[in-house]
Parts: structure tokens; C-alpha cells; sequence
């Protein structure tokens, strides 16, 4: 475990999580992750296109149902059987696809960004992360596409690397190994 | 410490604005998937009301208090003595779930008149039909009892006899949903 680091009376609110609560400390270091790429890496902007998709689909089936509702409420029963059956349909066919997509299209992604300096063309960044269950190994991956180029990078550290005692999270220590995780991606040729 | 300072809501405070909505689209499609499996149900069994659960004791011992039942309706198949007929009253909200003892039918399927009785009641449900209505016809039919579930229907009782548990849980279920990542 790691010691405490004093608090000066400017310092931002520590950031606190149960650390015994897996999918919580899952959560809150991808978050600490997110926080540390923003507030440091000027030429990295975040893009969300993936939990835009997401919520595209889910306001979709969510519309469809709403829809059901609403006709269903008008025209009393034996009338709206046809809306009903298609709205029904669609709405789980949209559930099965919004299952595939994070399945198979978002997976372990909880950032993504678009990286731009100016000379080159703009690399694309996408951090996944993940932690089994009852175990304290958090694997931080980082991967970009560059125009055809690519390169990935993979840390497994237990969460005691980061977080104190008293479940604080030290963004000191996660940001050496981002800035690790980032560099060693670039540098590798592929 | 205000309620709001507790460990279990620092993941809210820490949400950005996509991922509240999020949370409130993942309540919304629990809610519908509910919504479209009861839908869904309507369509599939052709009852407006295709599950109910029974409130009396008025069918012991096929059907107690408490059981759920599931209804199919098909206007094309004539209604027969012998059937578990589930039926509303002009003016009442409630169906009623009652065996057909009597029917009389004449020309065509809409004709027919029938009369109905609960199995552990000692008389007909001529005490419950509207004033001067002797006689029920398919048009008060919601469904007819195709099978069914014993005691899982409690569960609608309760809330329904205690308002405030009803509240408690769906409340307590909501918050949960909403607070809750993943």
C-alpha cells in the first residue's frame, strides 16, 4: 500500500473510493484515467463516438416502446395489435443489437481520443481496461491508429499501486503510468 | 454528514452528462422491456388483460387467492358450459374469474348468452351481474384461463393492499438502477 500525500490548502478534492468494491474501483480508476489524459495531454481531445452509438440505440428502442405506449393508450387494444406486434419485435431486435454492439464493437473501451499536433495526421486513441472479479489486477491497454499505422500497449498492475489505505486514489501515481502506457505505444514500430 | 456525502452516491457526483443520461435511458429500457413483454403478451395471447391474478376464493379449490392465471382469447371459438371465463361488468373495473354453467346460443358465436358461477360460491353470479342484466355475452368476455401459476400473485396483492410497500420497493428499485453503473 501506498502513503498518503499531504494535502495543501489549494489541492482539488481527493478523489475516494470503497476499495474493496471491485466494479466500483474499476470504475472510478478508469474515470481517474480520463481525468489525468484531459487535464494533462493539451493535443488530446476526447471523442465519444462509441457511447454516442450506444445512446443512439438505446433512445431508439426506448422510442419504440414510448410509441407502443402512447398508440396503444388511443386506440385501445384489438386496434393496435399490428403497432404493438411491430414495436414489440423491433424493440427486442433493438436489444439484441445493442447487446452485439457492446459485446463486439465497445468492449472494454472507456475513452477515446483524437490526438492532434499539427504536422502529422491525427492519431485515433482507444483505452480499454479491465479487472476479474474478487481480484485487484487492473489491465490499463492503450491503442491508436494513425492513417494505417497502429500501435498498443498493456499494463497489469494490482490497484494497491494506486490507491491508499484509506481508498484514496493518487493521480501522481496513475499518470506516470499512463504517460508509460502512451509512450511505449507510440515508440513501438509496427 | 448530508445524505448525499455517502460513498455509494461519489460515482454520481462523478458522472459526466452522457453517462447520467445513460443511467436514465438503462431505467427507461427496464421499464420497457416490462412494457414490451406485457404488449407483446396481449398481442400473442389476444387478451387485453393476459395475465391476472385471482383475488378471491370464489374458484377453490381449481383456483386460490393468489394465483396467477394466464388467458388466451379467441372470439372464434363458441363459448361452452364448463369454461373458466374471465369477465368484467358493465360499470365495474374489476374481472371476475367464474366457470360457465349455462349457455344459450342461437344463430351466430355473438348471440349466445351464457351464465356463470364461482365453484366454491353456494349460487350463480346473478348478485353480481348490473341491475335488470341476467344473462352475460361474449362482448363482457376478456379471456378464457388457459393456465396458471399458484401464489406467485401475492406479490400484486400486497402492493395493491399496502400502497406505501408498493411505493418503498419500486422507489428503492429505481434508485438502485439509476445510482448504480453498469
Amino acid at each position: 500500500m501506498v502513503e498518503g500525500e499531504n494535502q495543501d490548502k489549494g489541492a482539488p478534492e481527493p478523489i475516494k473510493v470503497v476499495k474493496w468494491d471491485g466494479p466500483t474501483v474499476k470504475n472510478t480508476l478508469d474515470d481517474c484515467v480520463k481525468k489525468v489524459i484531459n487535464e494533462n495531454y493539451s493535443t488530446w481531445k476526447e471523442r465519444h463516438t462509441l457511447a454516442d452509438g450506444r445512446l443512439f440505440l438505446s433512445v431508439i428502442a426506448v422510442g419504440f416502446a414510448a410509441f407502443a405506449l402512447v398508440y396503444d393508450y388511443l386506440y385501445p387494444f384489438p386496434l393496435s395489435k399490428m403497432v404493438l406486434a411491430t414495436c414489440s419485435i423491433s424493440y427486442f431486435v433493438l436489444m439484441f443489437v445493442l447487446q452485439i454492439y457492446q459485446w463486439y464493437v465497445e468492449k472494454t473501451t472507456f475513452y477515446q481520443a483524437a490526438e492532434n499536433d499539427g504536422k502529422n495526421p491525427a492519431r485515433y486513441w482507444r483505452w480499454s481496461s479491465e479487472m476479474k472479479r474478487y481480484d485487484d489486477k487492473y489491465t490499463l491497454v492503450a491503442e491508436y491508429t494513425q492513417g494505417s499505422r497502429w500501435g498498443s500497449m498493456k499494463l497489469v498492475k494490482s490497484i494497491a499501486s494506486y490507491i491508499t489505505e484509506d481508498g484514496e486514489v493518487l493521480l501522481s501515481l496513475l499518470k506516470k503510468d499512463v504517460d508509460y502506457l502512451r509512450d511505449q505505444a507510440t515508440s513501438k514500430r509496427e | 454528514m448530508g445524505l448525499f456525502d455517502y460513498a455509494i452516491f461519489d460515482e454520481i457526483r462523478r458522472m459526466n452528462a452522457r453517462q447520467v443520461i445513460y443511467q436514465f435511458l438503462n431505467f427507461a429500457m427496464i421499464v420497457s422491456s416490462a412494457l414490451m413483454i406485457w404488449k407483446g403478451l396481449m398481442v400473442v395471447t389476444g387478451s387485453e388483460s393476459p395475465i391476472v391474478v385471482v383475488l378471491s376464493g370464489s374458484m377453490e379449490p381449481a383456483f386460490h387467492r393468489g394465483d396467477l392465471l394466464m388467458l388466451t382469447m379467441d372470439r372464434d371459438d363458441p363459448i361452452r358450459a364448463g369454461d373458466i371465463t374471465v369477465f368484467k361488468i358493465e360499470g365495474r373495473d374489476i374481472p371476475i374469474v367464474h366457470r360457465v354453467i349455462k349457455v344459450h346460443e342461437k344463430s351466430g358465436k355473438d348471440d349466445s348468452k351464457f351464465l356463470t358461477k364461482g365453484d366454491h360460491n353456494q349460487v350463480d353470479d346473478r348478485g353480481l351481474y348490473a341491475p335488470g342484466q341476467y344473462w352475460l355475452t361474449p362482448k363482457d368476455v376478456v379471456g378464457r384461463g388457459k393456465g396458471f401459476v399458484p401464489y406467485v400473485g401475492m406479490v400484486t396483492i400486497l402492493m395493491n393492499d399496502y400502497p406505501k410497500l408498493k411505493y418503498t420497493v419500486l422507489g428503492l428499485l429505481g434508485l438502485f438502477v439509476l445510482v448504480h453503473r453498469d
